[in-house]
């Protein structure tokens, strides 16, 4: 037997255990996705029938849908920016000195690593309108208590708040990686070139340099803000009157609530489409920069 | 323009005394150099000159004044690094103007909208039209739009270099510049930075550990070693006159022969490694200054243990009976000794060098007496 | 850089000081609640040591009215056969992406980039119909299953392996080593730090996860730790909440041990994936 032909063999031996198991969970399933999205289908109906694109024109007219659609994209709006902020904030702060480097590093990241399951069942308390340590501090402040998570107009934003204490500290390791990568002979350049301050040498040499870790800390911030579920499931249930409906959420209740199968799908196709748009969005930026350089 | 005056600066990081207390004065205009073997506080010394490090102890002084509270930026001092530092998204233009957009734009100016303001496009053209004059005195004008990145080693070392003149700084401090180049660009670049010099007229501080640059470029010498200046002289100084032992091994290349030897109260030495009454010193001159002889005839002798033919010379090395390899520099058109030959090495007295036991020289007259 | 004057270094301090507050706050309250007898509780004055200490209470109250050992158990099981598998998947498909050349293997990548963007709770819904009609919805097997193939694994585990060096692949063949042993033998071992990266990585999302075992599992006994906290939370209905932050303290306590323990291992390891 030839020598690329024993490879060849090889290679397809070693991917099969992956590409069967690759078949049956994921193309299989997401595959069905796109056929489900145009069936009439409900768990356990022992014969489907294609509706076509009723599904889509329900959704359209589907307030729900629309809430869960503005709902989803004004946490990611929160959010996103939000945990960067922090994150970039967190890191360059943790950077500029030597002291308590790891014990700063170690609390930020807590959030990150702790069951947001767990940590919303904390929240929750905390959030408790008469005994819960916010409002203490509200009164405390002379501020007026708020039932945080029962007030539809800011119970969305306490949720995002809770996104960004979650995640800031994986943007900032991020972060922390990019900036490690910059060479400090810059800095003492850029010192001898009469940058005035620290922000004209933020603004000369780390900002620019961390564009690309910027871009991929964007991307996943949003891909995983679009991903919210745990806090909405734990704290709210989507309310109070879907003042905290999003899509994952959505696709939830009416998948596995409701058994709506068939118009569970078609939000999939939106969330995918959403989900896949922004990881696209990446690789043009990736195109931009790369030709650019 | 000015003239560097260094006021016995110590720097300690820690537990590690890396700068013990240097004095250094150089005059405006001067090209010095500051060489020794790695890790000896060189590029530490340059960094406190330039204000990137603070000295733990002593001052520094510009033109006369003290500068130890002043931060880089208002040193007017410029800086070439070894890994030259250039702003990797930056055009080599924007690379240059970036010291002259610094210090003459003010932080609106600087902004995205500062292009619209009036004063700033005034200002940038200016600049521009600096930046196109030096490199055009560096001949790097065809590179103007490349990124670093596609540059050469040599082009890069010349755009560092640009950014540093660009804004005619009193001194120029230069931290091994050219040790990332290859051995033909840097021979190159060395007659480059010394016209540059001669042009300038500026203050050239420059740290290298390569002896061969220091002593091609420099109009004085500060050998330094473990975080002390040891001499400063002229090349032909510091190359003729050692104050050190270590200081006369560390300079020429191939290294100074060193061999033990007694000295009597009459200045007579001799060669030997056992231990007598006298007193012991080191005896140390270069393989020019000694000649092969018939064997009887020097106070010095052995077998030739190998021969370097570069060419131009050759380097005889002698294993001697007390086990010291010594090197004579031999004219190749002469007659060509053979390894295993048994020589003697004549030793011309009024060259030798002889350090006491303290590594410090010993002046006076010197006699060489039969040795074993 | 020039030494920070004391101001910019207090500044540092106080900056850094207020975000650690926000992020370690929850934490306080919720071991500071764990340890307090109900009345301090629900008392006005805020108090992060109680007066009289009801730790033995409020923790053996949660152990008693919910089964957390076997939630943890359940957790330990299903996150370990999760990573077991992966790797026993992943390895051998992602060197014979690296290093073999063999018919498909650029359609066979430009899958597994595909597959990267996907995320998981997008295919649920079908997930959840097959294991239905193969009746293996509520097991560990519905816990486990879905996940053994981990494109992110293979991806990681490919580029890792590209930086191996042909070489040592071509002295093991020399040496007589089929492929598969190549994969376990040589590769593996000198895959360990991208291994422990993709472990940190692989661990944490499933012990962490909820969508899908609440999807997946109704019955309690093969509640994973997330799972287990919610049903203690409803079933307590949500007003004892001494032994819910006990119990909250026991679900996140063995991970968050793990990662002060190995924590540069754990923030290397995420630095790792993300940026990839
Ligand atoms: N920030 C620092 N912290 C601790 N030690 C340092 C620091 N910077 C330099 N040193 C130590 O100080 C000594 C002198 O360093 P320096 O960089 O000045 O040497 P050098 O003479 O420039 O050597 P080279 O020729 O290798 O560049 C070294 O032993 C180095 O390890
Ligand atoms: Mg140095």
């Amino acid at each position: 037997m030839s020598l690329s032909a024993s490879q060849n063999r090889a290679g397809l031996a070693l991917i099969a255990p992956a590409s069967v198991l690759a078949l049956l969970f994921l193309i299989a399933p997401l595959s069905s996705i796109f056929v489900l999205a145009f069936t009439d289908y409900q768990l356990g109906d022992r014969s489907l029938s294609f509706v076509g694109l009723k599904n889509f024109e329900a959704l359209a007219d589907d307030p729900t849908f629309w809430k869960s659609l503005t709902n989803t994209l004004i946490y990611s709006a929160v959010v996103v920016p939000g945990s960067m902020l922090l994150g970039l904030v967190s890191a360059l702060l943790i950077d500029a000195g030597t002291s308590l480097r790891s014990f700063y590093r170690t609390a930020f990241f807590l959030p990150v690593m702790a069951s947001l399951l767990a940590m919303a069942v904390v929240w929750e308390f905390m959030l408790h309108p008469s005994f819960g340590i916010v409002n203490a501090t509200m009164k405390a402040l002379g501020f007026a208590p708020h039932n945080w998570l029962k007030d539809g107009g800011i119970a969305l934003y306490v949720l995002a708040v809770i996104g960004i204490w979650q995640s800031f500290g994986f943007n900032m390791v991020l972060f922390m990686a990019g900036l490690s990568a910059i060479p400090r002979d810059l800095y003492d350049a850029a010192e001898m070139d009469g940058t005035p301050n620290a922000w004209a040498r933020f603004k000369l040499i780390t900002w620019p340099l961390l564009a690309p870790v910027t871009v991929f800390v964007a991307v996943t911030s949003v891909i995983r803000s679009f991903q919210v579920f745990d806090t909405v499931h734990a704290l709210t249930q989507g309310g109070p009157n879907k003042a905290t409906e999003v899509l994952l959420y959505t696709i939830y209740a009416e998948g596995f609530e409701f058994f709506r199968s068939g118009h569970a799908a078609a939000i999939t196709i939106v969330f995918i489409m959403l989900v896949v748009g922004v990881s696209l969005l990446r690789f043009v930026s990736l195109k931009k920069n790369g030709a650019s350089a | 323009m000015a003239g560097v005056n260094i006021r016995s600066v110590a720097k300690t990081f820690g537990e590690t005394h890396v700068l013990k207390g240097v004095d250094l004065d150089i005059r405006d205009g001067e090209f010095i150099s500051l060489v020794g073997p790695s890790g000896c506080g060189k590029s530490t010394l340059l960094r406190i000159i330039a204000g990137l490090e603070q000295q733990s102890s002593g001052n520094i002084l510009l033109d006369g004044t003290a500068v130890d509270r002043m931060r880089p930026r208002d040193r007017d001092l410029a800086m070439v690094f070894q890994s030259y530092a250039l702003y990797p998204h930056l055009t080599v233009a924007e690379n240059i103007a970036v010291p002259l957009i610094m210090r003459r734009l003010n932080a609106t100016e600087r902004s995205v909208v500062g292009g619209l303001l009036p004063s700033g496009r005034g200002k940038r053209k200016e600049i521009a039209a600096e930046v196109e004059r030096v490199c055009e005195a560096l001949s790097i004008s065809m590179l103007k739009d490349r990124k670093p990145a596609a540059l050469s080693g040599g082009q890069r070392q010349r755009v560092a270099l640009a950014r540093a003149m660009v804004r005619k700084p009193s001194a120029f401090l230069m931290d091994e510049p050219l040790s990332n180049l290859d051995a033909k660009m840097r021979v190159q670049a060395r007659g480059e930075i010394a016209a540059l010099h001669r042009q300038l007229g500026s203050t050239f501080i420059y740290v290298t550990h390569d002896q061969a640059e220091a002593m091609t470029m420099s109009d004085r010498i500060a050998v330094m070693m473990g975080g002390e200046i040891l001499q400063i002289d002229t090349p032909d100084q510091v190359y003729q006159m050692p104050q050190d032992l270590r200081v006369a091994e560390f300079i020429g290349s191939p290294k100074i022969n060193v061999l033990q030897a007694a000295m009597s109260e009459n200045g007579a030495l001799a060669f030997t490694s056992a231990d007598t009454d006298s007193n012991r010193v080191h005896a140390a001159f270069r393989p020019e200054a000694a000649r092969l002889a018939g064997e009887a005839e020097a106070a010095l002798g052995g077998t030739i243990h190998h021969i370097e033919n570069l060419g131009a010379d050759l380097f005889v090395q002698v294993m001697t009976a007390g086990g010291d390899l010594v090197i004579v520099r031999c004219d190749p058109s002469g007659i060509r000794p053979a390894i295993g030959d048994k020589v003697g090495i004549h030793v011309d007295e009024t060259r030798l060098h002889v350090f006491g036991a303290d590594n410090r020289r010993i002046a006076g007259a010197f006699r060489l007496e039969g040795g074993r | 850089m020039m030494p920070r004057s004391f101001a910019a270094s207090a500044f540092r301090h106080a900056a850094l000081l207020s975000i650690a507050t926000f992020a370690l706050l929850p934490f306080a309250v919720m071991v500071s609640t764990s340890i307090k007898p109900a009345n301090e509780i629900f008392s006005d004055t805020v108090r992060w040591w109680p007066q009289k200490l009801a730790m033995i209470e409020n923790y053996s109250e949660a152990f008693s009215a919910a089964p957390l050992m076997l939630y943890l158990v359940n957790g330990v099981v299903v996150t370990a056969a999760i990573f077991f598998l992966q790797v026993l998947v992943a390895l051998p498909a992602a060197y014979a992406l690296a290093k073999l050349r063999f018919f498909g293997r650029h359609v066979a990548f430009g899958f597994v980039l595909f597959c990267l963007l996907i995320p998981y709770q997008a295919i649920a819904v079908p997930l959840f119909i097959l294991l239905y009609y193969v009746g293996l919805l509520d097991s560990y097997s519905a816990l486990v299953l879905p996940f053994t193939i981990s494109v992110f694994g293979i991806f990681l585990m490919r580029q890792f392996f590209m930086g191996v060096p042909d070489d040592l692949v071509d002295a093991a063949r020399m040496d007589g080593m089929s492929e598969l042993s190549i994969v376990w033998r040589v590769m593996l071992p000198a895959a360990v730090p991208a291994l422990t990266a993709f472990g940190v990585f692989s661990v944490v999302a499933h012990w962490n996860d909820y969508f899908w075992p609440l999807v997946a599992v109704s019955s309690d006994s093969y509640f994973t730790p997330p799972l287990g906290i919610m049903a203690f939370r409803n079933a307590e209905a949500g007003n004892d909440f001494g032994p819910l932050m006990a119990a909250a303290t026991i679900i996140v306590a063995p991970l968050l041990a793990l990662f002060l323990l190995a924590q540069r291992r754990f923030i290397e390891g995420i630095a790792f994936t993300g940026i990839k």
